[in-house]
């Protein structure tokens, strides 16, 4: 087992979930010896244990099964979709405001456009 | 019966021994991160790899850039350089029509996008709750994908790796290991090798441990 698989696996099980969410809430609860400047694989290290952490709330909600955890191409592959499918979700967001935004300026005669910050009728 | 009972058992001392195997190895690796540091023991001296300082970083950019310059520089007999860059390396590939570089990144895109999708649709059955056999053929499909992929990457990183780059690269990786390397003497740590060049001829298997755990700590794993 090579150390990326490793690393996955400690960050996802029960106590190192545990941990960090205890360090979260607790104060004087450390995940590492030091609290800044940290080494690439403390860094990747932690973004395996927002990873995890987010996969558990998914399984718990019952949005999927827990028999993604089995592999870690389902895990992977589950949140490249969930990462893709909520950036679409924000695009159409923002395209509801851009509309919003538009019948609000049209129901007034001065108009600002943003682009350019130019007033006109 | 008594034959397959012995085929379990075997099994069975697989799976444990492959858990003892997989326990020792997160061990390793929650030293590591827990400190940035991680001692062992090689021919009965204990070493030490950690996080380089600010000096050492300064040594570092010292020895990688008189690299650099004595490789721009370096000639053979005949007057002409030893190492190309990467531009260089392309052109005469091209011009010999023997390795189109472009032709293996666009490659390189199709495969990757060709992955992306792999990866969303097995995602998306994941998230829908597909049955076994859809997730199955997903997988496969992804796992094929990702296999092309890391072929055509490692493809043009064979060659390309005796360009001027990917050697400083390398270079810069062996320096990492050599300055951040101590030994313990009498209860202190002092740097394990004088000097870069005596690292690298140092023995294979320390030279190999120390470049794994500094490569984790400074580009991750």
């Amino acid at each position: 087992m090579g150390f990326g698989t490793c690393l996955r696996k400690l960050a996802k099980s029960i106590s190192s979930q545990n941990t960090f969410i205890a360090a979260k809430e607790i104060n004087g609860i450390k995940i590492f010896e030091n609290s800044i400047d940290f080494s690439k694989i403390q860094s990747e290290y932690l973004s395996y244990l927002y990873f995890y952490k987010s996969l558990y709330e998914d399984i718990y909600s019952k949005k999927v099964s827990e028999k993604i955890l089995n592999d870690e191409i389902y895990e992977d592959a589950y949140s490249y979709y969930k990462s893709k499918h909520e950036d679409k979700k924000d695009d159409k967001s923002k395209g509801k405001q851009r509309k919003i935004q538009a019948t609000f300026i049209k129901d007034n005669t001065k108009i600002k456009f943003p682009e350019n910050n130019k007033e006109v009728k | 019966m008594d034959n397959v009972r012995e085929e379990i058992r075997q099994e069975e001392i697989k799976k444990i021994s492959t858990q003892i195997n997989d326990e020792y190895n997160i061990d390793k690796i929650r030293e590591l991160i827990r400190s940035n540091k991680k001692e062992f023991i090689h021919n009965d001296k204990t070493y030490r790899v950690r996080l380089l300082n600010d000096n050492e970083k300064d040594e570092l950019n010292i020895l990688t850039k008189k690299r650099l310059n004595s490789m721009i520089q370096e000639k053979d007999e005949k007057g002409n350089y030893v190492w190309l860059h990467i531009a260089e390396l392309i052109k005469i590939y091209k011009e010999r029509g023997t390795v189109d570089i472009e032709k293996i990144d666009s490659g390189i895109n199709k495969a990757t996008k060709k992955f992306q999708s792999a990866n969303f649709e097995l995602g998306e059955a994941l998230a829908n709750k597909a049955g076994e056999n859809f997730l199955k053929s997903y997988k496969e499909e992804l796992e094929q994908s990702k296999s092309e992929l890391e072929s055509l990457i490692i493809e043009k990183g064979h060659y390309l790796e005796s360009s001027v780059e990917q050697q400083i690269q390398n270079y810069n990786a062996k320096c990492i290991s050599y300055l951040c390397l101590d030994v313990k003497e009498e209860n202190s740590w002092i740097r394990a090798f004088k000097s870069i060049d005596d690292f690298i001829k140092a023995d294979d298997k320390l030279v190999n441990l120390a470049s794994l755990y500094a490569m984790a700590l400074h580009f991750g794993v």
